[in-house]
């Protein structure tokens, strides 16, 4: 469904990507994991198309998507839940999640997604009408989530969903990843908590540096012992 | 009766006030840009529709009309060709530049035009109307009602439809906004543009009153901005209650005291709003973002 | 060790410069405004430029220094000199009064404010009938300092290219003392600056002080310059002409803002024949210095030395 080519992204002089390559097969979850500063973040942000490569390709669907700009990406049917939410802070809850629906065409469906969205995240329709600036951390993870949702798409990128939460938040937003991966959406995820995305994920990459250093199915990954040294500290 | 008077005459230019400050808070909430130009850029659109009047002899409604889409495309000039470019690097050099083309506009009236009051005609015609023991004229009932309409018809489009919530959104995260699938140039340009529009209607529903030249629009734009202030420069319902109250109170201050104070209230009321409570009466508190 | 030479050379030709053109007055006197114009605009760059305050009613701390000696002198028969400095304490004054909004406010509402603050401080001395309201003031006598009457074009350009070099001396030191590390620590970021202990409200206060004891000073040497003032030579527009110099010459550069008063003075006369009006030159340049070359034109060499 997404495949990224033998990407080469750098920043001025520093380069950030040095030939990642990955593929993420419809329907699966697949992890992105590594330290900080290894590309994580700059790879998701050129598959977006805010980034523009040096070298190599970004295909979504048999499309070449590479150096596209993001508000035509988002339209192909991806949608990215960025690192740090982002939410809209001076909007309500349901204004955020009602922006989602920007791209749609068919206005009658996104009010029914509104209801799907609310039963995923009981707690944004309690604060419907509340300005999202005003959520704790873990509600405006769930609302950038569910924003992200809202424009109906074909595959969910989130960068560090788990970040500055607590673990039993960290544990009730994997568990509806997993519940929306059930449902069909492919997902890409980008995790510093490496031991519960390879919990969730069928399939994983770990950056290293701006290079893939390992992957493969996620259960191996889990069992191999320089993966279980380096990267979960057993 | 006097004071009723007063206070219908006071609506009038309050709703005048209420339009010129909608364009200078509509831009600031979608770009977060404070046009100084505004005024300016008003004045100038008006020259356009005298010219278009006085020397193509075209009728009023054409005139206005052409103006409408010379203004809209002025602004989305101004936001594409001179503020975008800057964009990136600092928010008071856009500021900087607004004044800028305060300076330019305001100096190629006059060496354009003269200096010389022009008469502008009223949309329509000044007949009395009574309303009880008050009177009022239709040209002043009809821009009241048009102002106010517009100023509602705007909220209600910034609040509920969901372009309306787009360019409300692209000021407090572009990213996030693109995200979205916002095009982040595509709101600016169009807001700029609208709120040259809104300029343009305020300079034509009040040049008749104070005659068409060059400083026409300067006093009206302290005043918008005083009612931008007072209402709290992040809302537009702030800008109505905001332009009404200071037409209002000029007019009675005006009435019962002197004339003369008019424009030093309005200043008096920048000051003492913005030392005492910023946010003025309507808009949101700020919250300082480390 | 070039910087020397060039401040060495420029002092030199300043002072020679008005020896060549001894019949033509109307040069010197142009120059001599600009002279004065040139203190006001390095003290409103200390204002904006260094300490970051955005204020645009600066020039009305030059009509309060300009109005105050006109006064001292013409009414109550005080000496120049006196009066002058009186006239920058009174402005100083003034700008502890305007600085208050700046502890409450900043970015543009503190534009407006001051904006709103410099219109006001017009319109109430076009009120008030001993400062000759709308009509300003005549005849004001000239400088006269230990009993020398200055009333040549040329002594008074020296009289201004003194103060002018005093003023220079003055604030350079300051800006490159502890003190103005501190302001331009306000114009970075004040909450940074106010974690680390500088105390923020008293540097705002102290800024705006400074900067407006010298436009007072510089607004005295323009009423017995120029012998007749008016409130309209200091309103708005003259503020945005303030921020015209210094924005071209170059935000944060003494030499900048002498610069650009050079440059906002001596402009017009060219445009004097045409009906074009140097207001719109003004705005044209200021448009263009902030989209091309924002660090203003005393930048220009550099670009020249970075292609070399």
């Amino acid at each position: 469904m997404l495949k990224v080519d033998n990407l080469y992204v750098s920043y001025g002089p520093v380069k950030a990507l040095s030939g990642v390559s990955l593929k993420v097969e419809e329907g699966s979850i697949v992890s992105l994991l590594g330290p900080n500063g290894a590309g994580k973040t700059t790879t998701l942000k050129t598959i977006c198309g805010f980034l523009k490569p040096d070298k190599g390709k970004v295909i979504f669907s048999d499309r070449d998507i590479t150096g596209h700009a993001p508000e035509d990406i988002v339209r192909l049917g991806i949608s990215m839940v960025p690192e740090g939410r982002r939410i809209f802070p001076e909007l309500t809850v349901k204004e955020n999640l009602i922006l989602g629906t920007y791209i749609r065409k068919d206005k009658k469906k996104s009010l029914k997604d509104l209801d799907k969205i609310y039963s995923y995240f009981p707690v944004l329709k309690e604060r419907e009408n509340q300005l999202a600036g005003t959520l704790s951390g873990g509600e405006q993870q769930m609302l950038a989530i569910g924003r992200a949702l809202m424009s109906n798409p074909k595959i969910l990128l989130l960068d560090e969903p788990s970040l500055g939460l607590a673990p039993i938040l960290v544990q009730e937003i994997f568990s509806i990843i997993k519940e929306i991966n059930k449902s069909g959406m492919s997902v890409l995820l980008v995790e510093q908590n490496a031991y519960q995305a390879l919990k969730i994920s069928n399939y994983s990459y770990i950056l290293e540096v701006g290079k893939i250093a390992f992957e493969g199915k996620s259960e191996e990954l889990l069992k191999t012992k320089e993966v279980r040294k380096y990267y979960l500290g057993r | 009766m006097f004071f009723l008077q007063n206070v219908v005459s006071g609506l009038f230019w309050g709703s005048i006030y209420a339009l010129a400050a909608l364009g200078i808070v509509l831009v600031f909430i979608t770009s977060g840009v404070v046009n100084f130009a505004h005024g300016e850029m008003a004045m100038f659109s008006t020259f356009i529709v005298y010219t278009l009047l006085t020397y193509l002899k075209l009728p009023l409604y054409l005139s206005i009309i052409i103006s409408i889409g010379f203004a809209f495309l002025f602004g989305m000039a101004i936001e594409r060709g001179l503020l975008r470019p800057v964009r990136e690097k600092t928010h008071a050099g856009m500021m900087i530049i607004t004044l800028g083309v305060l300076m330019v506009l305001n100096g190629l009236a006059t060496t354009i035009w003269g200096t010389q009051e022009k008469l502008f005609p009223p949309i329509v015609n000044r007949e009395p109307i009574f309303l009880g023991s008050v009177v009022i004229d239709k040209y002043s009932l009809f821009v009241f009602i048009i102002s106010i309409a517009i100023i509602v018809g705007l909220f209600l489009f910034l609040k509920f439809s969901i372009h309306g919530i787009a360019m409300r959104a692209t000021v407090q995260d572009e990213f996030a906004s693109r995200l979205m699938g916002i095009r982040i140039g595509t709101v600016l340009s169009f807001t700029w543009g609208f709120s040259a529009v809104l300029g343009l209607l305020a300079g034509v529903f009040v040049a008749p009153n104070l005659y068409l030249h060059s400083n026409m629009m300067q006093e009206i734009q302290i005043k918008a901005f005083t009612a931008a202030v007072l209402g709290g420069f992040t809302s537009i319902p702030g800008a109505i209650v905001g332009g009404l109250l200071l037409g209002v109170l000029e007019n009675l201050i005006a009435a019962y005291i002197t004339t003369k104070l008019k424009v030093t209230l309005s200043l008096i009321i920048i000051i003492v709003i913005l030392l005492i409570r910023p946010h003025g009466l309507m808009g949101r508190k700020e919250v300082k973002r480390v | 060790m070039k910087g020397k030479n060039l401040v060495i050379i420029s002092l030199i030709i300043a002072i020679l410069f008005p020896l060549f053109f001894l019949n033509k007055s109307f040069i010197i006197y142009l120059l001599t405004l600009a002279l004065i114009y040139a203190i006001g605009a390095i003290s409103f760059n200390l204002l904006l430029g260094i300490a970051g305050q955005l204020s645009l009613g600066h020039a009305a701390f030059m009509g309060i220094g300009a109005y105050t000696s006109t006064l001292l002198v013409m009414k109550l028969n005080l000496p120049f000199l006196p009066s002058l400095i009186i006239a920058g304490i009174v402005s100083s004054l003034f700008g502890i009064l305007i600085g208050f909004p700046s502890l409450r406010v900043t970015g543009f509402y503190l534009a407006l404010v001051t904006m709103a603050f410099g219109i006001a401080i017009t319109q109430i001395i076009g009120y008030l009938s001993f400062t000759g309201g709308y009509h300003g003031i005549k005849e004001i006598p000239p400088p006269e300092i230990f009993g020398l009457t200055l009333s040549s074009d040329l002594s008074k350009y020296y009289l201004a290219l003194i103060f002018l070099i005093v003023t220079i001396i003055l604030l350079t030191n300051l800006i490159n003392s502890k003190t103005g590390r501190a302001l331009k620590s306000l114009r970075e970021n004040e909450i940074l600056a106010s974690s680390l202990g500088i105390n923020v409200s008293y540097y705002k206060i102290l800024v705006f002080v400074i900067s407006a004891f010298f436009a007072g000073i510089s607004g005295s040497l323009y009423a017995h310059t120029v012998s007749y003032i008016s409130p309209n030579d200091f309103g708005l527009g003259a503020s945005l002409n303030f921020l015209a110099m210094i924005v071209i010459g170059g935000l944060g550069s003494v030499p900048g803002s002498i610069l650009g008063a050079i440059f906002i003075t001596i402009v017009p006369v060219f445009f004097a024949r045409t009906s074009f009006s140097p207001y719109v030159f003004n705005g044209i340049m200021i448009i263009l210095i902030m989209m091309l070359l924002p660090q203003g034109l005393i930048y220009l060499p550099n670009l020249f030395k970075k292609k070399a």
